[in-house]
């Protein structure tokens, strides 16, 4: 099964999750996200997935200057955005139970 | 939002190349676009070392990746648009496009041309110190009074102070010129020697041009009184230019004998110029007038390529006689 299909369809809830942490900036995003496990996902699908939560009011972002070169924009969770994570987190938890229930007797 | 980052080559050449792959969205969009890309790869390519195509992968994919993540529409294709067929040029145009097509070929040879022109000017360089040097040479020599007697000048009537002085000044000059001015003030006053050397060489080609011809000490063409419109070429060993009612006017240049065809000349054996040239009808008279103004000199009476030499002007009537028999 290719999972880079269904990373696809949880990278929002990936991300925001990350971003439940505290702010964090896109590489370090993405960088988390490989250490997670997702080690195919790719910095263009992160970063068109902050956009997108950015453009619907899920996360802000700002300047913030770094000591190791140019000011580094930094994401942060709104509140709209934490909810989001609320709801997702239970429908993918609601997903995962039903596929498991859907596997347990092929497992 | 627009971002300000420094500005990294890679990622600026990467960009570009992501940018024609957003040609399909709106101006403010790809604007955006744009800024979140370099945003995205300068904070990569600050993170690792490498080129953006090595870090995030060509500009098709990643811009794809990123259109699809950020819920915008796949990468639409160009539209072919045709030129349109190239019109041959109006009539009235032809001559624009003739200025256009000389102006064209004025700059590429001009172009070309130049750097020869420039390199050849730099290779004669040493040829102009050294023609400087003679100059100002030839001005010394005709400041102390004294003027050439060939290519070298004399320095108060010497010749060897002439050449010494030559050599002298050559040596300066090129001296200098392998050296440069060492101040404006200096470089001023070699421009202004430069020039007068110039002038000077420019008088003494003139001097030898003169010489070339036999014309040293030879004055001429004379205005002839109450005929202003008559000349003559007249020796200064002559007190008065001959008599202007038999006088037929010469030009400066002319060799006697070649224009004067059907003249009688009267031509100074010593220096071989034309005295006077006379019509035959006015050759007694002028034979008469010229024997009592010659003096002793010797002179040739020539008529049509026939010519007769007289050791005694009392002798010119009889020369005149024998040609025009």
């Amino acid at each position: 099964m290719d999972t880079s299909q269904l990373l696809k369809g949880v990278l929002d809830l990936a991300v925001v999750r990350v971003l439940l942490d505290g702010d964090s900036y896109g590489y370090e995003i993405v960088t988390r996200l490989r250490e997670a496990g997702h080690e195919s996902v790719g910095e263009a699908s992160v970063y068109g997935t902050l956009r997108r939560l950015h453009n619907d009011g899920f996360v802000d972002s700002y300047m913030r200057p770094s000591d190791s070169g140019p000011h580094r924009k930094y994401y942060k969770l709104t509140t709209a955005g934490k909810r989001r994570l609320r709801d997702d987190a239970k429908t993918w938890r609601h997903f995962v139970e039903t596929m498991a229930f859907l596997l347990k007797e092929e497992i | 939002m627009t971002t300000t980052t420094a500005t990294n080559p890679m990622v600026e050449e990467y960009l570009a190349r992501c940018s024609v792959l957003l040609w399909d969205l709106s101006p403010q969009l790809q604007t955006q676009l744009r800024d979140d890309i370099r945003q995205i790869v300068g904070e990569i390519a600050m993170e690792l070392d490498g080129h953006p195509d090595d870090l995030v992968g060509p500009p098709l994919r990643f811009v794809s990746e990123l259109r699809s993540a950020a819920g915008l529409p796949p990468i639409a294709d160009r539209p072919h648009t045709p030129s349109p067929p190239r019109q041959p040029p109006a009539p009235d145009s032809a001559w624009l496009v003739l200025a256009s097509v000389l102006l064209q070929l004025g700059r590429k040879v001009r172009a070309a041309a130049w750097p020869w022109t420039r390199q050849l000017l730099t290779d004669l360089r040493p040829a102009w110190w050294v023609a400087r040097g003679i100059g100002l040479a030839f001005l010394l020599g005709g400041i102390t009074g004294w003027y050439s007697q060939g290519l070298l000048p004399n320095l108060f009537d010497s010749q060897f102070l002439g050449l010494f002085s030559t050599v002298a000044l050559v040596v300066l000059s090129v001296t200098h010129g392998r050296r440069g001015s060492s101040s404006k003030k200096a470089a001023l006053v070699w421009l202004i020697a430069s020039i007068v050397a110039f002038i000077s060489l420019a008088s003494w080609s003139d001097d030898v041009r003169y010489q070339d011809y036999g014309y040293v000490g030879y004055h001429g063409p004379v205005e002839i009184a109450d005929h202003p419109d008559e000349h003559v070429f007249a020796d200064s060993t002559f007190a008065e230019p001959v008599a202007p009612s038999v006088l037929t006017p010469v030009h400066e240049g002319i060799t006697f004998n070649k224009e004067a065809n059907g003249h009688v000349n009267f031509v100074d054996p010593l220096s071989g110029t034309v005295l006077v040239t006379v019509d035959p009808e006015d050759a007694f008279r002028a034979a008469e007038e010229m024997r009592s103004l010659s003096g002793d000199r010797e002179l040739i009476v020539e008529f049509e390529g026939r010519q007769v030499r007289t050791t005694n002007p009392s002798d010119l009537t009889e020369a005149v006689d024998l040609l025009l028999r």
